[in-house]
């Protein structure tokens, strides 16, 4: 007996026949996949590069930062055409090269205070691609608040680590931090609470590790959104050497008391933060709205008085506490909370530091409620 | 060997460094990584952490080497929290 008339078919002809031919694949479940990829330098490059290539149907690109000469030998979308432009936007056009048919949402801007939280609640799965602990515990904490896995990938010299955090279990990234860690997390604000400039020690490193590292935190995403077991379980790191070659496979402690895990429930979509007020949320209701973030509302000058910051506490840097006009240093007024009973109620959020798509908490006698704001992004 | 002591091989992951440590059971996780730090001269820059070759875990830094299900002669690594991405 032939083959012929079993309905043996040749798969559809295009670009993804090859991958179609495996047998549980679903090409259409990863072009209805929302993959986020936050820092856009070697590691970001190449995990964003296959997720094109196997046609991944939304990438959100989320860096703050801009293309110097250091990272042409490790990016592998960045060319010298690009130098001082957004690594987030030069990368979204480079991938829309790749695989026009998706949807590329360059978010140039930091983790902490511009990129909404609502982004993340709809993401599928968010790779983190960052190049310190501190980025990482914020992603980490921001990640279990919107409810969304996400994939930790970290580089050395001759070795990467992929660590698999999810909000149902298992450890998160900050459940396994040493006490010199969160020594170093809370380092990052001087005494007066605002933000400290490290400069980034620029380490030894490669393009190797960065493209091992990205193989491997797409195959366990490739497995994750296919439901194949095999991979990384929640609060699993695997750990790749090349010199020796060894892989290891570790469950990482977890932390019951870790402070960083809590989802974020039933949230409501309201304006755009350009628009929309405390007051408005509050919809003429005592009560206060939580901002999410420390809010700088003035530094002031024992001399010169007080000068009006109104910018999220991440975005002020600590040489600003100098007062510019003579010299001392100034004490900074902050707030998280916006009451009904205060003039700033009356402000459109985007003044007080809100970005599109964050999600505010809006607390009523009656109610609690989460609410996402709108914005041009999605 | 007495029971308030135990004998544990203590390694780099590379395997580059060893020794064979005995110490109190009380010994905390956090105590050994800052013994080998020490020791061994490693990188100031880089966190590390311990992991147990036979449990396929990483030990908490708050962990006694004598009450986290490690028996004598376990291999202990000392393995670098890697944080380059860019
Ligand atoms: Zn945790
Ligand atoms: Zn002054």
């Amino acid at each position: 007996m032939t083959s012929e008339g079993l309905g043996f078919q040749l798969p559809a002809h295009d670009r993804f026949d090859r991958q179609r031919a495996i047998a549980w694949w679903n090409q259409d479940k990863l072009a209805g996949t929302v993959a986020m990829v936050a820092g856009c330098g070697a590691l970001g490059n190449e995990v964003a590069k296959n997720l094109a290539l196997l046609g991944v149907g939304t990438l959100i690109l989320v860096d703050f930062d801009r293309i110097e000469i250091s990272n042409l030998a490790r990016s592998v979308l960045f060319g010298p055409s690009d130098l001082g432009r957004p690594k987030a936007e030069v990368l979204a056009e480079r991938l829309a090269e790749i695989f026009p048919a998706g949807r590329m949402i360059p978010v140039v801007g930091d983790l902490w205070c511009d990129l909404g939280l609502g982004l993340l609640r709809r993401s599928d799965l968010v790779f983190g691609c960052l190049d310190s602990v501190n980025a990482r515990f914020i992603l980490n904490r921001m990640a279990l608040r919107a409810g969304t896995p996400w994939l930790n990938g970290g580089l050395g010299m001759a070795a990467c680590q992929v660590s698999f955090h999810h909000p149902v279990g298992g450890a998160c990234y900050e459940c396994q931090a040493t006490p010199g860690m969160i020594k170093r997390f809370s380092e990052r604000y001087s005494c007066a609470g605002l933000l400290r400039m490290p400069g980034n020690q620029p380490v030894p490193l490669t393009v190797v590790p960065a493209a091992l590292c990205a193989s491997l935190m797409v195959q366990e995403a490739l497995l994750f959104w296919h439901e194949r077991a095999g991979g990384l379980l929640p609060g699993q790191r695997l750990t790749a050497q090349l010199a020796p070659y060894r892989f290891v496979v570790d469950d990482l402690p977890h932390d019951p008391e870790c402070c960083a895990h809590g989802v974020i429930d039933a949230v409501e979509l309201a304006g755009d933060p350009s628009q929309v007020t405390a007051a408005d949320l509050l919809g003429g209701k005592a009560g206060t709205l939580e901002l999410g973030f420390d809010l700088v509302l003035s530094l002031n000058c024992r001399h010169c008085g007080p000068a009006t910051i109104l910018r999220p506490r991440s975005k002020v840097p600590l040489e600003e506490l100098w007062c510019p006009d003579c010299g001392s240093m100034r004490s900074a007024k902050w707030v998280s909370d916006i009451s009904d009973k205060m003039e700033l109620a009356t402000y459109p959020l985007q003044d007080l530091g809100v970005p599109e798509h964050h999600i505010v908490r809006v607390i009523t006698v009656e109610t609690i409620r989460n609410i996402e704001l709108a914005g041009s992004l999605w | 060997m007495t029971d308030d002591r135990i004998s544990l091989n203590l390694r780099t992951l590379d395997k580059s460094r060893q020794a064979q440590v005995t110490l109190p059971i009380d010994y905390t996780v956090a105590e050994l990584l800052e013994a080998s730090r020490q020791n061994w001269k490693l990188s100031p820059d880089t966190d590390y952490l311990v992991r147990s070759e036979r449990l396929g875990r990483q030990l908490a830094s708050r962990d006694m080497v004598g009450s986290c299900g490690l028996v004598a002669g376990d291999v202990l690594e000392v393995v670098p929290l890697l944080e380059a991405g860019a």
